[in-house]
């Protein structure tokens, strides 16, 4: 049956336009770039692999800053671009076949005994297909040599590598992380460096502005502007310590930056300082990550309670704001047809896997709706439509076409059809990702629908999210439950 | 007819389609067929020899024989091919033999007749009333399903195609049948297709509205599943009825070559959705929700649905085991 228009979509995964991160800065080739699908991060790096003359707006002001003369800096910039410049490093990943460069990235040395901290995103083509792809440094006075990966911290998006040749950053010192005990005021200086777009190596100055509200994984909100190759790079206080690392920026914002907290680098440092190097492909290490961090999310967010969807006979499961955002909707005006309110709460943050993979999300939506204008036929027909327009993901290389499981379900008198799907995940072992979509049954004109997914999660956190979101359904008011 | 009672044999040479193209009335035994001058039947196939065949009666029992004349093609009788020389009873019953390229049939006064065929709607057996029933039904079905898609006070253009278009749509579709009768079986069986048209079209509809209702009262998801498989096996019949009105085929190999396609269509596309999806039919949930008033099945506690649902868990690692074996390190998602 056609989905009439004024039927509300609930596409998988929504993403708002408004809302797309760029959590890959890391600059690639173009067209390997663009063969990235779905996930966020890949789509929008995309658009900023482009060469320097068709870059986005947010990123032209840096490609021009390092290809011209740059504008005078703050005397303070220019000290602390200074000091840091010998520490800092272009991160290659080239093709082992044609030694052409498939991504760049930036990095730091953070030892001396070598040791450097990029973002994991800038490594992972390295990490997952060690077969066909090596990593390669390029210091700002051009000396060249091969990287190999100690250690990775997906969660973070962080990477520990260090030279093979260990003697290749020798006497260059490193650049050390501002102490734990000062804490940066909002509005700080910081200055952020790397090597946007391979065009050249560059300091970018921005502010501090404490950390992203509603965000699961701690990020530093930095006032300033990233542009794809800067990933991993350092951002500096005005003392040339550690902040963070250059991890992503947005792009219907101007000068909305992110960065990971330097205290994660330091740990990632300290735990794997004498470490060998990891035996590739990652998929290992990546899981075990993984599994702690959904194992802490899944726990965390069947602790917190519902919150209230507003609807006058329904108890809908609405997250509380703690660390996803909602957004709601509703009928425009001139509908003479079927009217619905929906909100929609997503986790922005999320696992980056590779260019085409991410992970560790959760997402909650439903829609409400009023069909008393329409008479029980043609409500029925629209009610079915939109629980029929779901789409629940394929089989693709990182996961299982969806297996489900359907019934009907009473949940304290409240009578329910419910799905669950389930999909497993072929490289992360152990991990999977549920969906539950319900719609209430005991009105002929009126009803809600509504979906939970979780990405990457244990099988018994997976069982745990879909008993807590149904749980959430029921009755506003028990007198309801005799009607 | 003059002196009906000395007629012998009729001998009818055929088309292609069965049509009778010449009939020649036999009143006296031996008939020769060939193309040459001096046989009684004179043929100008160019396949057919000077003296082809010989028809004359046993003088034991009197039983038409057929005698092979000098002829390199033979005959084929049957399964058979007879040769120069060769004799057989003439095929019983008016069964259709062959020479060279001319069908031919011989009919004796002691063979019974085939029963008279019926002409018009009555080729399909069905009855007028009940045509109308279905023609109605059908189109009534349609305007339902337009007039809920719509929401109220839509405008009278949203209600043309399946006032007129639909309606049109259909009487062309019978047209283009009736065209295939006439070309083949020199009929314009319009009715008759009519009739097999409207009654395929109400009972998809009628199979489209109740099994799902069914599947949802009782919760036997299956029966939404296999909906389209059964509509598309109406709609083979309805196909297989049409043909039958049309081609000069057999029955048989009518029903068996549309059962064919039918099996190999739906063995492709599951292949294809087992291949994609893991599962054989294409639908991974059943999403009709009629009015509540409708559910007959019983419910189950949340802990109790989502316990069963883990029982998916087993088959999804089978899966993800199978496909995370080493191959081609190509990344793509959905």
């Amino acid at each position: 049956m056609p989905v009439p228009a004024s039927v509300p979509r609930m596409p998988f995964m929504r993403l708002m336009p408004l809302l797309l991160i760029v959590l890959a800065l890391v600059a690639g080739n173009p067209a390997r770039a663009a063969a990235g699908a779905a996930s966020a991060p890949a789509a929008a790096a995309s658009k900023g692999d482009a060469p320097a003359p068709a870059a986005s707006a947010a990123s032209a002001p840096e490609a021009e800053e390092a290809a011209e003369p740059p504008p005078p800096l703050s005397p303070t910039g220019q000290r602390v671009y200074e000091g840091a410049k010998n520490r800092l490093v272009q991160v290659r990943t080239l093709l082992k076949a044609q030694d052409s460069q498939s991504s760049v990235g930036s990095g730091f040395l953070v030892s001396d005994e070598g040791h450097l901290i990029t973002n994991y995103h800038v490594v992972s083509t390295y990490a997952l297909q060690p077969q066909s792809h090596r990593l390669v440094f390029v210091t700002a006075d051009g000396r060249q040599g091969a990287l190999q990966l100690i250690d990775v911290d997906v969660v973070h998006d962080l990477a520990l590598l260090k030279p093979v040749e260990p003697t290749a950053f020798a006497g260059r010192g490193f650049i050390g992380f501002r102490p734990g005990n000062l804490p940066l005021s909002r509005g700080e200086r910081l200055y952020s460096l790397g090597n946007p777009l391979d065009v050249g190596f560059a300091v970018t100055e921005g502010s501090y502005n404490g950390l992203v509200e509603r965000s699961f994984v701690p990020t530093i909100f930095f006032g300033g502007s990233l542009s794809p190759g800067m990933s991993g790079g350092p951002a500096l206080d005005a003392k040339g310590r550690v902040i963070g690392v250059n991890v992503a920026t947005r792009r219907d914002g101007e000068q909305i930056s992110f960065l990971v907290p330097g205290s994660f680098a330091q740990a990632l440092l300290e735990r794997s300082r004498t470490a060998k190097p990891l035996a590739l492909p990652a998929f290992e290490p990546i899981t075990k990550q993984v599994m702690t961090y959904q194992d802490e999310l899944a726990k965390t967010f069947v602790k917190l309670p519902w919150r209230s969807a507003g609807h006058p006979r329904y108890a809908i499961p609405v997250p509380r704001e703690d660390f996803l955002r909602c957004w709601g909707r509703s009928t425009p005006p001139e509908s003479r047809g079927l009217e619905f309110e929906r909100s929609d709460c997503q986790m922005e943050s999320r696992v980056y896997i590779s260019s085409v993979f991410s992970t560790g999300q959760i997402s909650v939506r439903h829609e409400a709706y009023d069909g008393r204008k329409l008479g029980a036929l043609r409500f029925a027909q629209r009610y079915s439509a939109s629980f029929r327009n779901e789409f629940f993901g394929g089989n693709n290389s990182y996961l299982t076409a969806p297996q489900c499981h359907e019934r009907f379900v009473d949940r304290a008198g409240l009578s329910l059809r419910a799905v669950m799907c389930l999909r497993a995940h072929k490289k992360l072992k152990g991990l999977y990702d549920v969906s539950v979509l319900v719609a209430t049954l005991d009105q002929s004109t009126a009803g809600a629908q509504g979906r939970f997914d979780g990405y990457g999660f244990s099988f018994d956190n997976a069982k745990a999210l879909a008993e807590h979101y149904l749980d959430g359904f029921g009755w506003t008011d028990p007198k309801n439950a005799s009607h | 007819m003059d002196r009906p009672e000395e007629r012998l044999a009729l001998i009818e040479l055929l088309e292609r389609d069965g049509r009778v193209r010449r009939c020649i009335e036999v009143r006296g035994w031996p008939v020769t067929i060939g193309r040459a001058l001096d046989c009684d039947i004179v043929l100008d196939d160019p396949h057919v020899a000077a003296h082809h065949v010989r028809l004359e009666p046993a003088e034991s029992d009197g039983a038409l024989l057929l005698h092979v004349g000098t002829t390199r093609n033979g005959v084929q009788v049957g399964p058979r091919t007879l040769c120069e020389g060769e004799s057989c009873p003439v095929p019983p019953r008016g069964e259709v033999w062959q020479m060279g390229a001319t069908r031919v049939r011989v009919r004796l006064p002691a063979d019974a007749l085939e029963p008279e065929k019926p002409l018009g709607l009555a080729v399909t057996g069905a009855r007028p009333w009940v045509t109308a029933a279905c023609a109605l039904g059908a189109w009534g079905m349609v305007l339902m399903q337009n007039g809920i898609a719509l929401d109220p006070g839509s405008s009278f253009t949203d209600w043309l195609v399946p006032l007129i278009g639909l309606p049109v749509a259909l009487l062309l579709w019978c047209v283009l049948w009736a065209v295939g009768s006439k070309l083949f079986q020199h009929r314009f069986e319009f009715p008759a297709h009519f009739a097999v048209a409207v009654k395929g079209l109400v009972t998809i509809g009628l199979l489209e509205i109740l099994l799902p209702l069914l599947a949802f009262s009782l919760s036997l998801e299956w029966l939404s599943r296999i909906t389209p498989a059964l509509t598309a096996a109406v709609a083979a019949a309805t196909l297989y009825a049409q043909a039958r009105l049309v081609v000069p085929l057999s029955r048989r190999v009518l029903a068996a070559g549309i059962t064919a396609c039918y099996a190999i269509g739906a063995a492709v596309l599951m292949t294809l959705n087992y291949q994609r999806t893991d599962r054989l039919f294409n639908e991974l949930y059943m999403a009709t929700l009629p009015p509540p008033a409708l559910r007959l099945a019983g419910g189950a506690a949340p802990k109790t649905f989502v316990n069963e649902a883990a029982m998916l868990k087993a088959k999804l690692d089978a899966r993800a085991a199978e496909d995370a074996r080493p191959g081609p390190d190509a990344e793509d998602d959905d």
